[in-house]
């Protein structure tokens, strides 16, 4: 074992490790997951990209503990997914991490405040703290005065940006979003990415992110490239100006070593569970 | 109503409302407590309020059928109660002096009810001084608030204004000054009539006798009593209720009408009103009859009981009957015992050895002591008293929920497939909803929200749309339950009855409940099935995973249900109900096919392959299971319960039905593609062909829920058209009932004269006006057939049929004696040879029935489904004993015939036996060719009511019957029939899913080309598809299982036979068929209206 494996292993958010998943539904399996490897450090914003059909999204909803993989596992902040029960699962959902979808996923007859508020009466807070919290959330992406406004009256960036608070609002240690921008006009794509990247260093959260979106994969300090259900290349893309001086802030993203690609072939049985914090 | 299934109703209504309430309970506890999914499920009521509106109908549905069967039952039990207290007035008890052979049963007791024949007809009359006695003995009794005697006679009255004859009259005679407590008598206007001071040989008219008479004060009657012709001035007419009921009543003063008679001292009963109100009085009855018995007994024959009942023999024979009684009966048999511990009987001993109930438990016991101690028992028993004292109002108002509870549990039973269908509906409203709602529930899940959450909150959701289905349940179920009532109203009244539509509030209370539990515990299991819902398919709107080829949930869950199912079906051996054991066979076939899923995958085969393969399998064994005739596969025959009680239809039709969806649903692609193909060269249909069976087989679910509701409702129709017009044939050929008769007289009193002497003289008929009269007279006796395993007496019916009844009955038999090959050898046999004779069909029981330890003779050797038997001997002789004569029984009579039950001979046979002259006669007349039987069977009764006799006009009785018959499929009919609004419901609700949820898919197929028509007409394929499905699985299936049922019945009544009434059944299936389809236009109208940019637009 490595010295960087020791470190990645202490760092690291979420891990998976010879990651395999397979489709069943017609009459040939498909292998949407080819046994890869991915490890996302604390604070950190990584994009996954590729074509239409490589698996992106099956690996988000593997790693985020939304779907089931057949082979390998994941660690969320040091805990095993595999053998976790249902209800187990809900509860990591509802405590450690945060969603955000492409088509927004806001229930419709709940007001942008209900809707954010939603997670914390899930992990089971009261109901006056919840709804402070979830307000503060919303105060935080611009949408304070929305607050009393079902979907239905909201623009899509604005029900993005509710769904963004609505992730961040039990502030979880990791995000997910599938295609954040996906069903966004391109100013309002913009104020979405530059909402993501503000919470990444104002707070030091943990985004990961799956698109098609070169704008996106801009902003991320990691690149995913995947291919045929298996991660083919990983980039760190040029920061811009406004990363720059937020990194300053932030500190996360530069606190990878030069070598840390997070994709370390460490064999599975090696790790112990639940070590990695 | 007292009781449902048996279940007493306070305990129904008890467990009913603790469930409601008690679920309502932890529901509101927990939405309160997690207000936001309450508050999410509350706002979605409204989302779309058509939908709502179609939903909440949808669920009422099971509170529908729930409060119409109660309310039947209610309005049933209210209506008979109503005719009791109007035939019985304020009299809680009657002390008469029964006629020995005087006997009624089921239907009898409710038309004697309904006619004000219930206290008379089967009366001897007594001294009056009997009624002074007992009043001077109960002076003191506070629980009797009056005692009084009265002559209570059905006459035949004319009033001679008008030329209005009427032959159902009361004629009630009371002592001038009667007690108070009995009512008062009052004109029209509501003042007082002076009975006391009516003047000679004048009477008073209720208002019921009125209107019947069409009668005013004044007018002259005359009235036919006792084989006398009373004439009578009408001196006042009377309000209805208080002294004489709703039934049409001609009061006058006793001493009058014994002075007409002249019978002076003679009445036929003594009136016992009890303390309190008309509602609180019946509840001393046991008591205050308990007090008058012992002073109706005779005191030797008490004593002669007492010392036949003191043996060790006798008290062993009681202490060992202790386990198998009731309640009631074990502390009278106690009571007994401790009673016989005395040297001589006591008043208790007296009073309980009256009882009724106990006394025919004694009857057969101290039979057979006497015999084995040669005493006489059976007579001293017999004479324990002449006088009895019914509790007449507590008896009737027993009978009458009896009959109410009767109904409803029919209905109830009925009720069950359209509960059943009702249920599925609310399953696949709820899938549905819970598909609209498919990616929100995702989300939720996403969110942290756990399974139970979910589950939750569409449960808050059904459970509003619960508490207001269940409310418009009960208005509607009202609503049907007066129509059927308005529909029975005509037939009924026929008979003399007429319906008081009533609501009971607690029927109200317990269908309000009920239909919400049942309602609930259906959206509880959709909302569980809806909450395992994988998040990724939800929120991505992607088809549902296949399980996984490694888990090991189908050998839990199959295992758990095979041991149930085969622990059920062991627990059940025996039971008489088909329910547990029909049960289990379901249960282990399932799980078994659940169970064989990974090992037919490791074989192998696809997962859908190995689906359609097991399940296919299992739909078969379960169709199998119920349809195979018995001898096919002897085995199953033995697994199989047998139709012994009415849940056997309903377990039946639920496995049938089950197994033909499972078998349907797995297979739907090859019937599609086969359907494809036939319709591949149709000109342009072939694309409405391929789209409209696009969805039903993707749809699996979905599609196997409606054919099921459908296929259900039509199965249930067809079963119960099936054996109605079984029934129906069977007993509405007036030959084989009557015996090619038309007219019957009967003797009102003994001692008439014979008929034919009578005709002679007749005013208004003649001798020659009847081709054939026969007649058979009747007498209680014994019986004893040697060489079977009942070897005591048993009463028997005695009847003798004269020569003229032998040759010219058209009836014939269902069982011959071996050496008698025609129906007419038998009759010739009977009248030319001494000692022969037939039995009727209800003295013969069936192979499969159980002998019942009865004190009634039933012959042995001889089976209802035998048609040839041995001659079987049978000795008889009078119920006190003395000389026993044998008969040889060469013949069983056709159960369908109504001459009366027990033994038939020739009056020759019984020359020789001491027997005492018939109690009864009745004439068998058939009128000459030409001759109207109605008009005979008037003038009959003109000129033969001096004489004691009475004509009824046979074939009047039949089409009463067949009217009650006709009735009653026509009610059951339209009960079961609610059933389909189900189904037809159902289909509504899929047709307008279909449209919002392929809403994009048609703006496709319309931007491709595809006309409006087009799109509405592959709407309306759809919905034939899945209606002519579920219509042929119903009639297929119906007819399947009613010919294995008619082929078990016909076993014991062989006069039904297996008859398919295709028109009903087309008619059901038309009418079906066409309800489909205008459920299904108005979602294909829209359909095909959608606009293509703006359905591409949705979402």
């Amino acid at each position: 074992m490595t010295t960087t494996d020791t470190w990645l292993r202490s760092s690291a958010i979420v891990e998976a490790r010879g990651l395999r998943k397979w489709y069943r539904t017609g009459a040939v399996p498909v292998e949407a997951l080819r046994g890869l490897d991915v490890a996302v450090q604390a604070g950190e914003i990584v994009a996954i990209m590729g074509p239409s059909g490589c698996g992106k999204t099956t690996l988000l909803q593997c790693i985020s503990g939304l779907d089931d993989f057949d082979e390998g596992e994941v660690w969320i902040d040091g805990t095993p997914l595999r053998g976790m029960r249902d209800a187990q699962k809900a509860d990591l959902r509802a405590r450690r991490t945060g969603f955000v979808f492409q088509a927004y996923n806001l229930l419709p007859v709940l007001d942008a405040a209900e809707n954010v508020e939603l997670p914390l009466l899930l992990a089971g807070q009261r109901g006056r703290e919840a709804r402070a919290k979830a307000l503060r959330s919303l105060d935080a992406v611009g949408l304070h005065d929305r607050a009393r406004h079902r979907p239905n009256e909201l623009s899509g960036g604005q029900q993005q940006r509710v769904a963004i608070a609505r992730a961040l609002v039990n502030e979880p240690a990791v995000v997910w979003a599938d295609e954040p921008t996906g069903n966004l006009d391109s100013d309002s794509a913009t104020d979405i990415l530059d909402l993501i990247e503000q919470l990444n260093r104002t707070n030091g959260q943990t985004f990961v992110l799956v698109t098609h979106d070169p704008r996106v994969a801009e902003r991320a300090h990691r690149i995913l490239r995947m291919r045929d259900g298996q991660i083919v290349s990983e980039e760190r893309p040029n920061p811009s100006p406004a990363r720059q001086n937020g990194q300053a802030q932030s500190g996360a993203g530069h606190q990878l070593p030069a070598s840390g690609l997070g994709l370390q072939p460490v064999p599975p049985q090696s790790r112990p569970p639940g070590t990695a914090t | 109503m007292q009781s449902i299934l048996g279940v007493p109703m306070t305990t129904i209504v008890m467990v009913v409302t603790a469930l409601f309430l008690g679920g309502l309970l932890i529901l509101l506890v927990i939405g309160l407590r997690d207000r936001l999914l309450l508050r999410l499920a509350l706002r979605n009521v409204p989302r779309r309020r058509a939908q709502s509106a179609l939903i909440a109908l949808g669920l009422a549905l099971s509170t529908v059928i729930i409060t119409t069967a109660l309310n039947t039952g209610d309005t049933i039990s209210h209506t008979l109660r109503s005719l009791v207290a109007g035939t019985v007035g304020r009299a809680d008890e009657i002390v008469v002096r029964p006629r020995r052979d005087a006997r009624r049963i089921g239907f009898d007791n409710v038309q004697s009810v309904a006619n004000g024949t219930f206290l008379t007809g089967t009366l001897q009359p007594f001294e009056q001084s009997e009624a002074d006695r007992l009043a001077a003995a109960l002076a003191n009794e506070d629980r009797v608030a009056g005692v009084m005697p009265a002559s209570v006679e059905q006459v035949v009255a004319v009033n001679t204004s008008n030329g209005e004859l009427q032959t159902q009259l009361r004629l009630y005679a009371l002592p001038r000054q009667y007690p108070p407590v009995f009512g008062s008598l009052t004109d029209q206007s509501g003042k007082p009539i002076s009975f006391a001071s009516l003047d000679q040989a004048t009477v008073i008219l209720n208002q019921e006798a009125t209107v019947a008479l069409q009668a005013e004060v004044g007018q002259r009657l005359l009235i036919q009593v006792d084989g006398r012709t009373l004439e009578v001035t009408v001196a006042a007419l009377s309000r209805s209720g208080d002294l004489t009921g709703v039934q049409a009543t001609i009061v006058m003063p006793l001493d009058e009408l014994q002075r007409m008679t002249e019978t002076p001292g003679q009445i036929n009963q003594v009136l016992i009103a009890n303390r309190g109100d008309a509602t609180t009085s019946v509840l001393l009855s046991q008591q205050v009859s308990a007090r008058i018995r012992p002073l109706l007994v005779d005191p030797e024959a008490a004593r002669n009981i007492h010392g036949l009942l003191r043996s060790e023999i006798a008290q062993a024979e009681l202490t060992a009957a202790l386990p198998g009684l009731d309640d009631r009966s074990q502390g009278q048999v106690q009571a007994l015992l401790a009673e016989l511990e005395r040297e001589q009987p006591s008043d208790q001993f007296a009073a309980i050895i009256s009882d009724p109930e106990l006394e025919r438990r004694l009857f057969a016991l101290s039979g057979r002591l006497a015999a084995q101690q040669g005493r006489a028992g059976t007579s001293a028993l017999a004479t324990l008293s002449t006088l009895r004292v019914l509790e007449v109002k507590r008896l009737s108002q027993e009978l009458a929920d009896r009959w109410g509870a009767a109904l409803t549990t029919v209905f109830v039973v009925l009720g069950l497939f359209s509960i059943a269908t009702g249920t599925m509906l609310v399953v696949l409203i709820f899938v549905m909803l819970a598909a609209e709602r498919r990616t929100e529930l995702g989300v939720l899940r996403a969110l942290g929200a756990r399974r139970g959450r979910v589950a939750a909150t569409l449960l808050y959701e059904g459970l509003v749309y619960d508490l207001v289905a269940a409310a418009i349940g009960v208005v509607v179920g009202i609503g049907i339950a007066f129509g059927l009532i308005a529909m029975s109203a005509s037939v009924l009244a026929g008979f003399g009855i007429t319906l008081t539509p009533r609501v009971e509030p607690v029927s109200l209370w317990l269908a309000y409940c009920l239909g919400a539990v049942v309602t609930m515990v259906s959206i509880a299991a959709s909302a569980w099935r809806a909450s395992r819902v994988s998040i990724v398919a939800a929120i991505r709107d992607l088809p549902e995973p296949p399980q996984p080829r490694n888990s090991r949930r189908p050998l839990v869950v199959g295992g758990l249900l095979v041991v149930s199912g085969l622990l059920t079906t062991y627990l059940s051996a025996g039971s008489r109900y088909a329910l547990p054991s029909g049960a289990g066979v379901v249960l282990t076939t399932l799980g078994l096919a659940v169970v064989v899923r990974p090992f037919l995958v490791r074989l192998g085969l696809g997962a859908r392959s190995a689906d359609r393969l097991r399940y296919s399998l299992a739909g078969l064994f379960l169709i199998l299971y119920w349809l195979l005739p018995t001898d096919a596969l002897t085995w199953l025959g033995h697994l199989r319960p047998l139709p012994r009680s009415v849940d056997l239809f309903f377990v039946a039709g639920l496995t049938l039905v089950l197994g033909a969806v499972l078998i349907l649903a797995q297979n739907l692609e090859i019937g599609a593609a086969l359907a494809r193909r036939a319709g591949a060269h149709a000109r342009g249909g072939a694309i409405v062909m391929r789209l409209a069976l696009a969805f039903p087989v993707q749809h699996r679910f979905r599609t196997g829920m409606t054919v099921a509701m459908f296929g259900l409702v039509i199965f249930s129709m067809v079963v119960a058209a099936v054996l109605l017009t079984g029934t129906h044939r069977a007993y509405s050929d007036p030959e084989a009932m009557a015996g090619g008769y038309d007219i019957r007289v009967d003797e009102t009193a003994g001692g008439a004269p014979p008929l034919r002497q009578l005709l002679e003289s007749a005013l208004a008929v003649r001798p020659d006006d009847f081709s054939a009269i026969g007649v058979i007279t009747n007498r209680p006796a014994e019986a004893i057939q040697p060489g079977t395993d009942v070897g005591v007496w048993r009463s028997v019916s005695l009847n003798t049929v004269d020569d003229e009844f032998t040759q010219t009955v058209h009836s014939g038999f269902s069982g011959r004696a071996v050496g008698y090959d025609t129906d007419a050898a038998i009759w010739e046999a009977v009248r030319t040879e001494s000692g022969f004779a037939i039995v009727a069909g209800m003295a013969v029981r069936s192979r499969d029935v159980e002998p019942a330890p009865i004190s009634i003779f039933r012959l042995a050797g001889a089976y209802r489904e035998n048609l040839r038997f041995a001659p079987a001997s049978v000795w008889v002789r009078d119920t006190r004993g003395g000389k026993a004569v044998k008969l040889t029984v060469i013949g069983v009579l056709d159960p369908r015939a109504t001459f009366g039950s027990g033994l038939f001979t020739s009056p020759g046979t019984l020359a020789a036996a001491d027997l005492p002259a018939p109690s009864r006669t009745a004439s068998y007349l058939r009128t000459a060719p030409g001759e109207i039987a109605a008009e005979k069977t008037l003038g009959l009764n003109i000129s033969l009511a001096a004489s004691n006799l009475r004509a009824s006009e046979i074939g009047e009785d039949v089409r009463r019957i067949l009217g009650l018959r006709m009735l009653l499929n026509d009610m059951l009919q339209a009960f079961i029939g609610v059933g389909l609004l189900a189904g037809i419901a159902g289909l509504g609700v899929i047709s307008m899913r279909a449209v919002v949820e392929r809403s994009r898919e048609i703006g496709m197929l319309r931007a491709l080309g595809l006309t409006g028509r087009a799109v509405q007409a592959t709407f309306m394929l759809e919905a034939t598809i899945v209606a002519l499905l579920g219509i042929g699985v119903g009639v297929g299936l119906g007819i399947g299982l009613s010919e294995r049922l008619v082929q078990f019945i016909s076993r014991e009544f062989p006069e039904i036979v297996f008859s398919v009434p295709w028109g009903q059944i087309g008619g059901i299936a038309m009418f079906a068929y066409v309800a489909a389809l205008l459920t299904t236009a108005w979602p294909a109208w829209r359909a095909g209206r959608v606009h293509p940019a703006q359905a591409l637009r949705y979402d």
